[in-house]
């Protein structure tokens, strides 16, 4: 139950990780390594620095004034479909800034801009680490254009967009919803349409990690069963990394439950190390 | 049984509960129908307006008060001049309006933008600033400005520059140009931060989000400071005095040429009339430029929800 942070075969590699704003740290000194699949439930108490440490991976923490981000983030190519080699060797150079071998997220000379000379590198990283968001936040548009637009802009125009749009709308379970109005506003669809349709957005740009901030918070029962079946089949090929603030979740879904306070990974637990009173106790203890 | 125990009320805490009196009621209803007053005095004033307008301004409409004498196609291709007819001054104003507003486009919405999106704070300081001082600049002054401007070029680069249609749309646009800065920095600004932060975590660049997500969202907003601006264009009267609008000129013969103009038809029509069919057809002018802004107004707004109708969906106005 002792915070095991080194994977033999990682998906993504953090050391050391510090993110202030304005000076003030809110994630210090954090180290973990994401599998190569599977599902990582951050739990913790409310600002342990959890959120803070998820947008760090994508270096979304940069969109907030006053940032600034120390240590390093590494992201081995190849979690998915074989695209890469076993060991961490990538097949073709990736465009996020780093030397070969595994992509330094934070680049060799620390981080930069946003709309830094980088920006190219931040959008490739930002496609392959993709995020969902708390609350459902679809764009202003119709759901077609909810999901053909970013594909559009990330990956260029692609002949077979429409089919990727069923495949992924098929695989969030939202097609048959939504496919006599998917050119009406992505707005009218409920709660829990909206999250699959956010899931579904992310899903379009096939990314090799995934990267969940209470995806179901806002969701009924039913809904947030859907997403967590939705979840585990996702993390069968890829790392999943998802805050929550229920251990019912963290039990249902994770492989791995990380316990996250004072800015940093604490201790971790498996599902065997929860399968008995002795664990959860352990597990409750730990988050008080 | 005995019930919880009634806490006494605590010493430091001021007294707040409303009176038994009916002060704070009556207050209330005070605000309330000072607040509906003021609503009817804007309808009120504006209906009698319209309504005297239209009184005075229907009856002369007509192809004698735009055309005069002359044959409306002959007028219309520039075949024959007007002298009676106030076409030439409606064809002056929209070709004012249409080079203002095609002047002060690009840089009002461009400078909009930048002050929401891209300005740091001290920028964002000095070019508000900025902003809020050329706003505050009376439209005399800006045709003091333009006139100037032709003095200072006749006596050196171009002797033979003069007053015209270009440097009366330039001096317009300049006028307008702080609405419309506004009114789209705070179209923007207006958004929500999630909409920025969705895009970044989809890998778009700052530029698609600003361009493709938050521009075509803040569409309504922005248009609304352009009609603003197009609506200051029109009736604007003391910019074109002194930049190069005249009472006979016919139409338009080019950028460099003198105009007419609708404002200054009726200023010039109700300072010097003789008859008062002469004053009925100032009045009838003044209708037609009230027609010309809400046909702009509505020509927007149709533009508006076209645009909106393609961006959100096809239901988004059901």
């Amino acid at each position: 139950m002792e915070l095991n942070i080194r994977d033999p075969e990682p998906g993504l590699r953090v050391t050391g990780l510090r993110v202030s704003f304005h000076g003030r740290p809110a994630v210090e000194d954090a180290s973990l390594d994401l599998p190569r699949t599977g599902v990582t439930v951050l739990l913790g108490r409310s600002g342990s620095g959890k959120t803070t440490f998820l947008r760090a991976l994508n270096r979304l923490n940069e969109c907030f004034p006053g940032c600034e981000t120390t240590g390093s983030i590494l992201l081995y190519p190849g979690g998915r479909g074989g695209e890469g080699l076993a060991d961490g060797t990538p097949t073709t150079p990736c465009g996020v800034p780093g030397p070969d071998g595994p992509c330094d997220v934070l680049g060799p000379s620390g981080p930069c801009d946003v709309l830094g000379p980088s920006g190219p590198a931040l959008t490739e990283l930002r496609r392959r680490v993709g995020m969902v968001f708390q609350t459902p936040n679809v764009l202003p548009m119709s759901i077609r254009r909810n999901l053909l637009l970013p594909l559009e802009l990330v990956r260029g125009q692609l002949p077979d967009a429409p089919a990727r749009m069923q495949a992924v709308l098929t695989d969030v379970g939202l097609w048959d919803d939504v496919r006599q109005r998917l050119d009406r506003p992505a707005a009218q669809l409920s709660g829990g349409q909206q999250q699959r349709l956010c899931l579904a957005r992310m899903l379009i740009l096939q990314p090799d990690i995934l990267l969940l901030d209470e995806p179901t918070a806002s969701l009924d029962a039913a809904t947030t069963r859907d997403v967590e079946h939705l979840v585990r089949r996702l993390a069968a090929d890829r790392p999943v990394l998802m805050v929550s603030h229920s251990l019912g979740q963290a039990l249902r879904l994770a492989d791995r439950v990380v316990i996250f306070a004072n800015g940093r990974p604490q201790r971790e637990f498996t599902p065997a190390d929860l399968g008995g009173d002795a664990g959860r106790d352990a597990l409750m203890q730990a988050l008080l | 049984m005995t019930g919880r125990p009634i806490s006494p009320e605590p010493r430091h805490l001021p007294d707040r509960r409303i009176p038994s009196g009916a002060r704070p009621r009556t207050r209330e209803h005070v605000l309330t129908v000072a607040a509906w007053l003021a609503a009817v005095l804007v309808v009120s004033v504006a209906a009698v307006g319209c309504a005297y307008l239209l009184w005075r301004g229907v009856p002369t409409l007509g192809r004698a008060l735009f055309f005069g004498d002359t044959p409306p196609l002959l007028a219309m291709a520039g075949l024959r001049p007007v002298w009676d007819g106030i076409w030439p001054a409606c064809a002056g104003s929209l070709y004012l309006v249409g080079l203002a507003t095609l002047l002060v486009l690009g840089p009002g919405v461009g400078c909009g933008i930048y002050l929401a999106e891209y300005a740091g704070p001290r920028a964002r300081r000095h070019l508000g600033l900025a902003v809020e001082l050329l706003a505050g600049v009376p439209s005399i002054v800006m045709g003091l400005f333009g006139f100037t401007l032709i003095l200072v070029l006749r006596r050196t680069f171009v002797p033979q520059a003069n007053t015209c249609l270009l440097l009366a749309a330039g001096c317009l646009a300049l006028l307008v140009l702080p609405p419309l800065v506004v009114s789209t920095r705070a179209a923007l600004e207006s958004l929500p931060h999630g909409l920025r932060l969705t895009g970044a975590a989809l890998g778009l660049t700052r530029e698609q989000i600003v361009f493709r997500v938050l521009l075509p969202e803040a569409g309504r907003g922005i248009l609304g400071g352009v009609m603003l601006a197009m609506g200051r264009a029109a009736e604007d009267t003391a910019v074109i005095l002194l930049t190069g609008v005249v009472a006979n000129a016919g139409l338009p013969a080019g950028l460099l040429a003198k105009f007419e103009a609708l404002p200054f038809t009726i200023y010039y029509t109700a300072a010097q009339y003789q008859t008062e069919d002469e004053l009925a057809r100032g009045f009838g002018a003044a209708l037609v430029l009230l027609a010309l802004s809400g046909s702009m107004m509505l020509g927007a707004g149709a533009l508006q929800r076209v645009m909106e109708r393609r961006h959100k969906g096809e239901d988004a106005w059901n």
